[in-house]
């Protein structure tokens, strides 16, 4: 367990509250929820953009530039989307940390 | 991360300022796990378009240099692109679905050739010092 310090002035509002601890995790699972749904709305909302933009899910398209189950893919996309690697990119760090924050928030809420 | 993230996006940002015109930047995002950084500027006549992220699975991507018809000039990027993966590795390339690998796509994406990590100062070095030749060579062939 981390040992965090906390202000005095809190902590003393704190104790009137009842356990401190219980507060303290009371106060960072809110704030870790909080948080997380805040970045996780924020991953959506790209991924929602891009799907769009592409008209394909995150993973039908990584499967078609990544093989060969859509022959012509590559060459019919470059020519629309002369520069889709930068939007890909992007897309697969939005896809993969909202994949964390599902992972996390569904910890947390287990708890 | 955090302030290490901040740092290397003022080195980044500073290059972009020093060496490009007409800087916009489209999309900056620092947090302790992820950096995002994606910028459309201008090389002489050209326009180019930056996008370099960090996160847990390590460093993507992708720098273009493109004319006034949005056609490639040069682009280099390390996507998971089947051309490259198979350039790579020949017959095995089935094997390495979604691996990174850095390339380079030629004037008007004709050939895809594999390349080294490239860095946003890689690419500035190549523009100063390999464009012109590249440019030359790309109008004898046409």
């Amino acid at each position: 367990m981390a040992h965090i310090s906390i202000k005095k002035e809190y902590e003393d509002i704190l104790k009137s509250l009842g356990d401190i601890q219980l507060s303290i995790d009371s106060a960072l699972r809110r704030y870790i929820i909080d948080m997380g749904t805040e970045r996780m709305e924020r991953c959506e909302t790209e991924i929602r953009r891009l799907e769009q933009k592409y008209g394909l899910s995150y993973e039908s398209f990584l499967s078609k530039i990544g093989t060969d189950s859509a022959p012509g893919f590559l060459e019919e996309l470059s020519k629309q989307h002369p520069i889709w690697e930068a939007d890909f990119n992007l897309w697969e760090t939005y896809f993969e940390e909202l994949k964390r924050w599902k992972e996390r928030m569904r910890s947390i809420l287990q708890i | 991360m955090e302030r290490a993230n901040e740092k290397y996006l003022a080195d980044l940002m500073e290059l972009i300022y020093q060496r490009f015109t007409q800087v916009q930047i489209i999309r900056q995002e620092v947090t302790p796990e992820v950096f995002i950084l994606e910028v459309n500027c201008s090389y002489q006549q050209y326009r180019v378009v930056i996008s370099e992220i960090v996160d847990q699975n390590g460093r993507k991507y992708a720098f273009c240099l493109l004319n006034d018809k949005n056609m490639v000039i040069v682009a280099f990027d390390n996507t998971p692109d089947r051309v490259a993966i198979e350039l790579k590795y020949g017959k095995d390339w089935k094997r390495h679905f979604k691996e990174r690998t850095c390339h380079q796509h030629s004037y008007d994406r004709k050939e895809t050739m594999l390349t080294s990590e490239i860095t946003l100062s890689d690419f500035v070095n190549w523009l100063e010092n390999e464009l012109e030749v590249y440019i030359s060579n790309e109008q004898d062939k046409s």
